[in-house]
């Protein structure tokens, strides 16, 4: 066997990563889908309030920005609290134009901004998934953010400057293996909205994608994820970074902790080992081709 | 404890060996008195996963006798977690959090869990069950993870 395939092994079978499913309309295998979607989508970290104990998606989780404290919503089945009286349109129109159904416009720290890559498919997945998770009738907290940031509308110009909901589109020079990776990044998982530095008004700054944040506003210093500026990640191997990504090692023998910690925990760590195969290589860290003497 | 044969002593002395020679740097600079000896001991800790994680990984050759020596200096470098986290202990560089002092009991639990934890790693190694140690190294990863994610935040 070799090393790779070794280690992949033991991953898989260590953290137990579910099988990516095979699309079919069923709606069995939909609702499945819909999980792993919840999974590379994070949901968990930011709509499960560990912390307190809550319950599984009924929000209530403070996100603090520059601009006030918001709480994540409810988004179990409930119909009153969460959101299953939604339809899907509704639920993708929320996700891919951060637009709620009643007209108004969601903060970005929901981060549509991503989300509005996401294939359709996933989104109907991903409402299937929901529409089963236990309805809590919980309420959450009002946002906490001062004048003027608390007015919605002014989300619009927000959106005018800084928000571009075009879907994801392939890089056709590039393999599907990279071009998952690129959706995983740039899509559901979000990993560019923390590893990229913001401007006052909370925009990304798209010229300097995944170069890393030196304080984010909970004061978390934010590694750079590119493999050109001399970044402690332009060392790690495809492996290194894999084995990192699943159980939160670092090369060193560090853990990645803070809001990685709970990235690695809801989101990579239950991803499939071709998606983090995926996500390595769109950063630059390819699957290096077996060399025939190395074999365990 | 059951006597060792000299392959395995020198196999465990050429781990040791090799786990000091490894110069892993740690962000630690300006750090003094307790931080400090915490960011040591944590290093210290670090060191050794490192080392068990090679062999889980296949890197380097599957050792059961280094990987038990390994697991029982992190058992015994978890008992003095408690100690050097005197109660508002936050001078710079720290990356730890207030939080551990308003959850204290959780935390301890925590670092008593490490010390459980890997003194069954130790045990699984000693039997040379490599599937058994590699469940036992990420339920041991686990811990680790856990408490960075609730009681340090990286900073610069
Ligand atoms: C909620 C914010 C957040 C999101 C989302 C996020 N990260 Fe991170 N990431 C961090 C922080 C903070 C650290 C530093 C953690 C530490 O060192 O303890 C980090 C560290 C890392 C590291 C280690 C780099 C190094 O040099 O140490 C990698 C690799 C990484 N993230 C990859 C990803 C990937 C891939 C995604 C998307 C699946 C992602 N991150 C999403 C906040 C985030
Ligand atoms: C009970 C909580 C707890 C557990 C369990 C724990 N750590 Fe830590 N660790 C911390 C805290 C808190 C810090 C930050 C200390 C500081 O900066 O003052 C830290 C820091 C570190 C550092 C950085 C040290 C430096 O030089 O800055 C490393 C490496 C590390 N831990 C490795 C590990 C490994 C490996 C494990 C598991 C085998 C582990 N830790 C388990 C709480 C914990």
């Amino acid at each position: 066997m070799s090393k790779h395939s070794y280690a992949s092994g033991f991953l898989a079978l260590a953290l137990m990563s579910s099988s990516s499913a095979i699309a079919n309309n069923n709606d069995e295998d939909a609702i499945k889908r819909g999980k792993y979607v919840m999974d590379i989508g994070g949901c968990v970290s930011c709509h499960t309030d560990k912390k307190n104990k809550g319950q599984h998606l009924a929000g209530g989780v403070a996100l603090p920005t520059p601009f006030g404290t918001f709480y994540t919503p409810n988004i179990t089945s409930d119909e009153k609290y969460g959101i299953g009286a939604w339809t899907t349109e509704q639920f993708i129109e929320a996700m891919t134009q951060g637009v709620a159904p009643d007209g108004s416009h969601y903060f970005p720290a929901f981060p549509y901004t991503s989300y509005a890559k996401m294939k359709r498919q996933d989104l109907i997945d991903l409402k299937a998934y929901l529409n089963t998770v236990e309805a809590v009738a919980e309420p959450t907290p009002d946002h906490d953010v001062p004048f003027p940031f608390n007015i919605r509308e002014g989300m619009i110009v927000w959106k005018e400057l800084f928000f571009d909901d075009s879907p994801f589109s392939p890089d056709p020079s590039k393999s599907t293996m990279w071009n998952r990776g690129a959706y995983l990044v740039n899509g559901p998982s979000h990993c560019v909205e923390c590893h990229t530095s913001r401007n006052f008004l909370g925009g990304l700054d798209r010229d300097n994608l995944l170069a890393g944040e030196p304080k984010s506003p909970e004061g978390e210093k934010i590694p750079s994820l590119l493999i050109s500026d001399g970044s402690e990640f332009s060392n790690w191997s495809h492996a290194d970074t894999i084995f990192s990504l699943q159980m939160g090692m670092t090369p060193k023998g560090d853990f990645l902790g803070g809001s990685m910690g709970k990235v690695v925990t809801n989101t990579t760590g239950k991803m499939t080992e071709e998606d983090l195969q995926a996500i390595a290589t769109y950063l630059g860290k390819p699957v290096k081709k077996k060399s025939a003497g190395k074999r365990d | 404890m059951k006597k060792k044969s000299f392959k395995t002593k020198v196999l465990t002395l050429s781990a040791v060996i090799t786990v000091s020679a490894t110069t892993v740097v740690f962000a630690h600079g300006g750090a003094m008195g307790v931080i400090k000896e915490r960011m040591d001991l944590m290093s210290a800790i670090g060191k050794n996963m490192k080392s068990v994680a090679a062999m889980v990984k296949g890197e380097v050759k599957f050792d059961p006798a280094a990987i038990e020596s390994s697991a029982k200096s992190i058992a015994e470098h978890s008992t003095k977690v408690n100690d050097l986290f005197p109660k508002g202990s936050l001078d710079k560089p720290t990356e730890a959090l207030p939080a551990i002092w308003e959850d204290w009991d959780r935390f301890t639990q925590l670092s008593k869990s490490l010390e459980t934890e890997t003194n069954k790693l130790a045990e699984v190694a000693a039997s040379g069950d490599k599937r058994a140690v590699m469940m036992q190294f990420a339920k041991t990863g686990k811990i680790c993870s856990t408490c960075h994610t609730d009681f340090r935040l990286k900073k610069d």
